[in-house]
């Protein structure tokens, strides 16, 4: 005869149970991982291949944004100045500094400096940088302090809904070809 | 109004959050215990006092109408709201909404307070009554839903300078997803009152245990249904929030509070089942799901509103307030800094020299070779500076420093005196 006592169907029904809860738990942890990997939560922050220090150029030098950045009253794009901007001043400022040797290496082995873009929108959004400057609004409208910044970072959202909240209180147009390609 | 504070900041942070942590699980016991005893206390009077159900006796008196903590409440939040407008100056509301709002949670507090004496005091509750509960619980829940939008809008510093003309964006899916995480945490720590409440204030009759037992087992319910639901509204919060607002700390504190509320449903199944009886783990389990929630909204708020993109905001929209102070009382310039910025080598040695040296090229050429030719004009040389353009096809470009008339003045000044002749 066999000492093992047969099992009450509610302990089954209760380990199912535990089981299931667990699971559940489990799924949620993993989607709450996975929703976090996707929208860039575990990105590393962006280093760009020279620290370049806004602080010194914007705040300390007092150079104003269209000095390096060309584009942004004739053009789409801003635009990141070309290393021959950079080297116009730095042939001759503070060449022995390890940030300045690595433009001058640059520009030695013929190579491009490749920023790292933080300000991106998507391609089928027609953003004019000479639009905005028309209409009298400042950079750090949508950059930030940008002469407070040791190392450019993005302040702003860049979403749909920022620029129509934008557009609607001061009464820019709003009709979807106004930005939409 | 309020003092600008620039020192101490930190601390100041780390009191706000220690004041939310604190007053967010008592005002979920209050919230949660009033509407409880509300809503028994309604059944008991729609079923007349002699036919009313042992059970309902038992929830009212397990939802334990205490009022120790109600001024604690109504301090903690009034304590907390003015730190939110030292700390980060929202310019969300004017100083008059944010009191309206003071006033209005104070309003609901009381309101719930008298209902809550009523019940200590073993008075039955008439319509009346149960109106200005009713009143006090809606009114209380309403200001933590604005709370929620506005902690929310925080982290959209973008929207501030338009929501005067704008006032629909205030609110937000991801204020409603916070507000309903407070919601189903309320009901998470109300449930836990009534399933391990031992208090018997009301009424002085013993009910008979299996009123005792249906009560706890609302509790248990209460509870449960929260704490499976907390993860889904979590997640929908990760899925919301402003990717600025993202990072790897939130993600954890997420996780963490998933790994808490599974931790505490494993409790509630072993305290169901009999095998354990741990009030006071249970009840800690929740607090910290609470703080987990709370700093939460605090890393969001660190990482978002860093001071770069508080100044770019106020360069965008000067406050009112602060440009009327400036016209009414025009800044005193002190005669000592009036010569500093008007001197004219330490301007040279900030702006220009840099590029410039008198007697070498570095970027731009040597200044004993140019300055001379405008002795005979020195307005030219004052022009120039103020607005450079490019003369000599051997030099880049100069840039314009955005220099004033004095200052460029007397940078020229100070190059006349020290060039050579």
């Amino acid at each position: 005869m066999s000492d093992k006592a047969p099992k009450r169907p509610g302990t089954r029904l209760r380990k199912l149970f535990c089981l299931a809860v667990f699971s559940y738990f489990a799924l949620l942890v993993l989607a709450t991982l996975s929703a976090s990997l996707v929208r860039g939560f575990f990105a590393p922050p962006t280093t760009q291949p020279i620290a370049f220090p806004h602080t010194t150029h914007a705040d300390k030098l007092n150079l104003a944004c269209d000095f390096c950045h060309s584009g942004v009253k004739q053009e789409a794009s801003a635009g990141v100045p070309a290393l021959s901007v950079c080297l116009s001043c730095h042939r001759a400022i503070a060449t022995d500094r390890p940030e300045i040797e690595k433009l001058l290496g640059y520009e030695r082995r013929g190579e491009p400096v490749r920023w790292q873009r933080l300000h991106n929108l998507p391609d089928f959004i027609h953003f004019t940088h000479q639009r905005h400057i028309q209409a009298e609004q400042p950079c750090a409208a949508c950059h930030g302090a940008v002469e407070r910044m040791l190392e450019v970072q993005r302040v702003r959202s860049l979403k749909m809904g920022w620029c129509i909240s934008c557009h609607r209180s001061r009464g820019a147009p709003r009709d979807c070809a106004t930005c939409h390609k | 109004m309020l003092p600008e504070i620039q020192t101490h900041l930190e601390q100041l942070k780390w009191l706000l959050i220690i004041l939310i942590a604190l007053v967010c699980p008592l005002l979920a016991l209050m919230l949660g215990g009033t509407t409880v005893s509300l809503a028994s206390a309604s059944l008991k009077h729609r079923t007349g006092e002699k036919e009313t159900p042992p059970w309902i006796d038992g929830l009212l008196r397990r939802a334990n109408p205490s009022v120790e903590h109600d001024t604690l409440v109504v301090l903690t939040i009034i304590a907390s709201l003015l730190l939110f407008k030292i700390i980060y100056r929202p310019q969300l509301f004017s100083n008059a909404a944010w009191i309206v709002l003071i006033l209005l949670l104070t309003a609901g507090l009381g309101l719930m307070v008298c209902c809550r004496y009523r019940l200590v005091d073993q008075r039955p509750l008439d319509r009346t009554a149960l109106a200005i509960g009713g009143a006090g619980v809606t009114i209380v829940a309403a200001c933590c839903l604005a709370l929620a939008c506005t902690e929310s809008i925080l982290l959209t510093p973008e929207f501030w300078p338009h929501l005067s003309h704008l006032p629909y964006l205030f609110l937000s899916w991801h204020g409603f997803t916070r507000f309903a995480e407070f919601l189903l945490l309320t009901c998470a720590i109300t449930g836990n009152a009534l399933l391990f409440s031992t208090t018997s204030p009301y009424p002085t009759s013993i009910p008979p245990p299996a009123a005792d037992c249906v009560a706890r087992r609302i509790g248990a319910g209460l509870s449960l249904g929260a704490l499976l639901l907390w993860p889904l509204a979590l997640g929908l919060e990760m899925a919301l929030i402003p990717s600025l607002a993202g990072g790897r700390l939130l993600t954890a504190l997420a996780v963490a509070s998933i790994l808490l509320a599974a931790f505490c449903t494993f409790l509630l199944g072993m305290t169901l089942y009999g095998k354990i009886h741990a009030p006071k783990t249970f009840f800690a389990m929740i607090i910290l799901l609470f703080w987990c929630w709370a700093f939460m909204g605090h890393v969001a708020r660190e990482r978002t509103l860093t001071p770069v993109a508080l100044a770019g905001l106020a360069v965008e929209t000067p406050t009112p307030a602060l440009a009327t102070e400036g016209e009414s009382i025009p800044p005193e310039v002190s005669p000592s800094k009036a010569a500093k910025v008007l001197n004219g080598k330490e301007l040279f040695e900030q702006k220009c020299s840099v590029c410039h040296r008198f007697d070498q090229r570095v970027v731009g050429p040597p200044l004993n070779s140019v300055v001379p030719g405008y002795r005979s004009d020195p307005e030219t040389l004052t022009a120039f500076l103020m607005q450079p353009v490019k003369r000599n096809p051997n030099y880049p470009a100069m840039p314009n420093l955005g220099l004033t008339a004095d200052q460029a003045e007397a940078i020229a000044d100070y190059l006349f005196q020290n060039a050579e002749p």
